[in-house]
């Protein structure tokens, strides 16, 4: 069974630098929503990509955007090169890692106002309610609707 | 009544307020575990789902 809280614990392990954000940041905050994938922000140069292909690679993460074609992390992108985001399906469970929060800007400036939360034994970054309500603001779906109502709640304790 | 008039007071649209206050009162980690069993509620019952549309296909 996939465990994304796995996921995570590796990320916390391996002190990659990276703000969680998104539904499970959400469930962070004391949202109901289940979610189906981890998301993070991470400035990704080509040391950071390298240590991420080093420490995920337990978890055989593999590109799912094209359902045809769906290269390793090792092999995409290729030695030197970078790309902006990544959608990746690994043993664990979704993670999809992307260098800038719709809304709210880039990693430097999610990470600035993200809040530090202890997390299995390791400090990890959250994107502050504040930006978790923006981006959920921003995306306009059915289901972001939900975590937002739930968030302003939260965030104004109408509970 | 007054459970009534309180549970209604604490509603607001779609959203489960009491799970909301249940959800506050446990730690992250708590939530986090919280959150996999349902995730995992969730495979499950999307691979019954297919299992069944493979069936009537």
């Amino acid at each position: 069974m996939q465990n994304l809280n796995n996921i995570l614990k590796i990320l916390l392990e391996n002190r990659i630098d990276f703000v969680l954000i998104g539904g499970y940041a959400a469930v962070l905050y004391g949202a109901s929503q289940v979610t189906q994938d981890i998301d993070i922000c991470a400035s990704l140069n080509l040391n950071d990509l390298e240590k991420l292909r080093n420490v995920l690679r337990q978890l055989h993460p593999i590109h799912r955007i094209n359902p045809n074609v769906q290269p390793s992390l090792d092999d995409y992108p290729k030695k030197g090169d970078l790309i902006k985001n990544y959608y990746l399906k690994t043993d664990q469970g979704v993670l999809d890692i992307i260098d800038e929060v719709i809304s709210v800007g880039s990693y430097e400036r999610v990470r600035a106002a993200a809040t530090t939360i202890k997390l299995f034994g390791y400090e990890c970054k959250v994107i502050s309610i504040e930006d978790l309500i923006s981006s959920k603001k921003s995306m306009n779906r059915d289901k972001d609707l939900i975590v937002l109502k739930e968030l302003l709640s939260i965030r104004d304790k109408k509970i | 009544m007054k459970v009534a008039q309180t549970k209604e007071q604490k509603k607001t649209d779609e959203i489960d307020c009491s799970l909301l206050e249940y959800n506050l009162t446990l730690t992250h980690e708590q939530r986090l575990e919280n959150h996999q069993r349902a995730f995992e509620l969730v495979q499950e019952l999307i691979k019954a789902r297919d299992l069944l549309n493979a069936k009537f296909k």
